[in-house]
């Protein structure tokens, strides 16, 4: 991503506008020599609301934390003898040593070499319980839900013109983190087969390509639907000839050893980057992306330890699919100009429902936050829920409001001011990156 | 306009696009004859259609024939638009093979779609409540007393009948109705070859429960939907009933608006005006909540017919392919299909998420309008009736010679009207094969053009 930052004209008044319950205190920018150039933002949705409670796991009873999380799951529990390979560290709040999952110890790794930061207890003030109706929250950076933009989509109105194609969805569907006013987001299944298609017998794709080109070509009487598929047909236009290199020059030949669906999308993102590495002068201008992990809705079946059940083959997946990704970053040596957040819609009840191997759990409320990259002081931050304080609804609160992550990001990542992008700002950013 | 008055050419092309799965254009001469209400009521019919697809064995290749029996069904002239509510069944109800991989579970539960769709929603709901694709799916049957699992309770309420919030925005129920809902809905038992569920009283929660508190739904009691020998229980007590009279912010049935609203976005156009979908809900209400005159009345609707209606949403993946096939009288066995639809975001029995296939503008990403290139292309130049069988010959008059009679043609099989910027690169294109032989000029130069036909941007849109 080119980032042309505007000048910020701020006059000594609004910097003293203090939300109740935020402190922050906002001095003059001063020169920004640690921001990353080309910042990447990847995204990684764990769809489907993820456990995050047999994610990131209580160990020890400082604050009779693990007693009531084995008094809370008797079924999905995993035993903390299980947990000696993946230790964390004390909970910063309550004192609680935590551990990952076991299968997780490629994270674990990736945790002690000081790349990533599990940020616990994030969740969105009052956030339905509805996967669409939260991750519309999570998307628009504002619990009152989404109202036309994304986050990360007025970030790009603001810093990028209408002729960029800043952001990058893989998957079936478009996400509304990248929903802006201006710029263009695109979306697509897959980068693999992104192609111009002809027909073998009787090719005729350059006078086609031709043809397809003015058949797309902006019409200023269109309706806005008609323009919207207007500017999809140049996009395919556009970037198809980009993706084909991409295959042809990255690891396009690797995807079909990708060890899952998730390593196969960041495959392609990393194959991007890549391209855009070693061909700065056509590089692709897509700077910000988003994956999809799906299958966390596990209201039955889940698994506790075992590896082949349900909810540990996802987290085993999310583990090496992400150190296998930074693995290729740092094999570019990108690693610090690319953060990698892994974040759900909603974390799962503390209790579980259902018993023995049928067990699961019901959408629950807060959860766990990862990033990792070069740029990230790893470590944990927040802390997790405390499950001697559940709601009516079995939810323990929120520690951490979800906006002070992407004010992090914002502030400290994309060389931008929070203020602007998020409602309710200013938010106190984490330490999981430094100040600039 | 009347439903008494002759509809003409151009409103039947958009009654059998969005009533059913396009046409051909004899057809379309065809109803272009019949009134407004003839042609509703002829669409519509006054029969039950009982059909269901026939279960393989589990595998994929009984997924593969799921798909091909209803893209077979959905191209029957008499039964498109029972097809067509089917699929909006299927779509709202979605349940994937990917959760359910069970030929005779999904089987049952699309001829549920098929034998109830345009009858008693009630009936439906209370099918669908008990099928086992949706008992294995939303946990139903793993549900008990001692922990009520909340998968489908809280399904039932956003997304099968009243929606989060009401079109006020106002919440339309609370937390400890889902828990409720849960708690009424435990109990559920399937033998292992059985395709609908029942009741087992030792397994049902028998407390009391309160529900809707402050709602004219409010109940409290040993509310459930079944009592243990099969049959359903009284209006009062079942949680079902009580759907049906829930009235949202505004005093309004809060289901009849919610289903009112989504049924008139799948045929006709979105975020519809408030009036319009109340009076759709009154007759939806009026009618004792029989889908089939909740559709009449959407179709006899003027807003139906309005200028407004027309390219007014993207086609979904399923109208783009079979109005295409149809329209250029394309053979097919259909056994590519399944595949082209699910590469273009839509594979059938198999929706991607727990909201059913993607609405609206989703379908114009880039990704999924290079798959429709795709499909275009692979129609164009199908050369076999194993993929698709065009003839250019049939398509296009032989004896032509002129570019832009040779496009006309074209555009009106398709019933696409493009700009005029449009027009001018489709009948350039044509020229453009002026010089070669008419073999190769047939071959390459008009089957490109129905690739191209097919990718206009207005042809995306209906």
């Amino acid at each position: 991503m080119r980032i042309n930052r505007r000048q910020f004209l701020r006059g000594a008044g609004s910097a003293a506008v203090l939300a109740s319950g935020h402190v922050l205190a906002l001095v003059p920018r001063r020169a920004r020599a640690a921001l990353p150039v080309n910042p990447v933002v990847v995204l990684v949705q764990l769809s489907g609301g993820n456990d995050w409670l047999n994610t990131v796991i209580p160990v020890n009873n400082a604050a009779a934390q693990r007693s009531l999380y084995d008094a809370y799951r008797p079924s999905l529990r995993v035993a903390a003898s299980a947990l000696s390979g993946t230790l964390l560290g004390a909970d910063p709040v309550n004192g609680t040593t935590l551990a990952l999952h076991p299968v997780m110890t490629e994270l674990k790794a990736l945790f002690d070499a000081g790349h990533v930061a599990v940020l616990n207890g994030v969740g969105v003030p009052g956030a339905p319980l509805s996967h669409q109706g939260a991750l519309d929250a999570w998307w628009a950076g504002d619990p009152a839900g989404f109202a036309g933009t994304g986050w990360l989509g007025r970030f790009t109105d603001a810093e990028l013109s209408a002729a960029d194609s800043p952001a990058l969805a893989l998957g079936a569907r478009p996400a509304g983190v990248f929903a802006s006013l201006n710029a263009n987001a695109l979306a697509a299944p897959a980068l693999v087969d992104f192609a111009l298609p002809d027909d073998p017998l009787h090719p005729d794709l350059a006078a086609r390509a031709a043809a397809w080109t003015a058949l797309y070509a902006a019409d200023a009487t269109d309706s806005p639907l008609l323009a919207r598929v207007r500017r999809a047909g140049a996009d395919v236009l556009a970037k198809a000839p980009l993706f084909e290199t991409v295959q042809f020059s990255g690891w396009g030949s690797a995807l079909d050893g990708a060890s899952s669906s998730l390593h196969r999308d960041l495959l392609q993102v990393a194959s991007l980057i890549r391209y855009d590495e070693t061909f700065p002068d056509s590089a692709s201008g897509i700077g910000l992306y988003h994956v999809v992990q799906p299958g966390y809705d596990t209201h039955a079946l889940q698994g506790a330890a075992d590896p082949m059940a349900r909810h540990p083959m996802l987290l085993s997946q999310l583990s090496d699919a992400l150190a296998k990704f930074m693995a290729d970053l740092a094999a570019l040596a990108v690693q610090d100009r690319v953060l990698v957040l892994a974040y759900s819609e909603f974390g799962r009840r503390a209790r579980e429902c259902g018993s023995g191997d049928s067990a699961g759990t019901d959408h629950g409320a807060a959860g766990t936050v990862l990033a990792l990259g070069g740029a990230v002081v790893g470590g944990l931050y927040g802390a997790l829920p405390d499950l001697g304080a559940l709601d009516a609804n079995g939810n323990p609160p929120l520690r951490v409001d979800f906006r002070r992550v992407y004010a992090t990001v914002i502030d400290r990542f994309l060389g931008a001011d929070h203020t602007d992008f998020l409602p309710g700002a200013p938010f106190l950013p984490l330490g999981f990156l430094a100040a600039p | 306009m009347a439903a008494t008055d002759i509809l003409g050419r151009a409103d039947a092309a958009h009654l059998l696009r969005r009533a059913g799965f396009g046409a051909t254009p004899k057809e379309l001469a065809s109803f272009a004859q019949l009134t407004r209400g003839d042609a509703v009521a002829l669409l519509l019919g006054t029969k039950t259609r009982r059909s269901r697809p026939p279960a393989g064995k589990p595998g994929a290749a009984s997924l593969a024939k799921l798909q091909v029996w209803w893209l077979k069904q959905m191209q029957s002239p008499k039964w498109r638009l029972h097809e067509k509510v089917a699929l909006f069944w299927h779509a709202h109800f979605a349940t994937p093979w990917s959760a359910v991989p069970n030929p005779a579970q999904l089987a049952r539960q699309n001829g549920v779609f098929r034998e109830h769709g345009l009858g008693a929603f009630r009936t439906l709901l209370y099918e669908i409540t008990r099928d086992a694709a949706m008992l294995e799916f939303r946990d139903g049957v793993r549900s008990g007393p001692a922990d009520p699992n909340e998968n489908f309770a809280r399904a039932l309420l956003e997304q099968y009948a009243l929606g989060p919030r009401d079109l006020a925005g106002m919440p339309n129920y609370v937390e400890a109705d889902v828990v409720a809902f849960a708690r009424g809905l435990t109990g559920f038992q399937l033998g292992p070859k059985d395709l609908a569920g029942r009741v087992e009283l030792d397994l049902f929660d028998g407390g009391s429960k309160q529900v809707f508190v402050g709602n004219d739904a409010e109940a409290v009691g040993v509310l459930g939907v079944e009592d243990g020998s099969g049959n359903p229980l009284p209006a009062d007590r079942n949680l079902l009933d009580l759907l049906f009279t829930h009235r949202d912010s505004a005093g309004r049935p809060t289901l009849a608006r919610f289903i009112a609203a989504k049924l008139w976005e799948w045929l006709a156009y979105p975020e519809p005006e408030l009036a319009l979908v109340d009076a759709l809900a009154d007759a939806f209400v009026a009618s004792g909540y029989q889908t089939r005159a909740l559709v009449s009345a959407i179709l006899l609707r003027d807003e139906f017919w309005s200028a407004a209606a027309r390219t007014s949403t993207p086609r979904t993946p399923v109208d783009f392919a079979l109005a295409s096939l149809r329209a250029l009288g394309a053979k097919s066995s259909l056994a590519t299909l399944p595949a082209a639809l699910a590469r273009m975001g839509m594979p059938l029995f198999d929706p991607p998420a727990v909201e059913g296939f993607d609405r609206g503008e989703a379908w114009l990403s880039a990704g999924l309008l290079q798959r429709r290139l795709e499909f275009a292309q692979a129609l164009a130049a199908g050369r076999s009736s194993k993929t698709y069988a065009l003839a250019p010959k049939k398509l296009f008059d032989p004896k032509s010679t002129d570019p832009a009679a040779l496009v006309a043609g074209l555009l009106a099989a398709l019933d696409v009207v493009p700009s005029p910027a449009s027009l001018q690169v489709l009948v350039d294109y044509v020229a453009g094969g002026a010089g070669l032989d008419p073999k190769e000029f047939a071959e390459r130069t008009l089957r490109g053009e129905v690739a191209l036909a097919l990718s206009l941007p207005e042809y995306q849109l209906h």
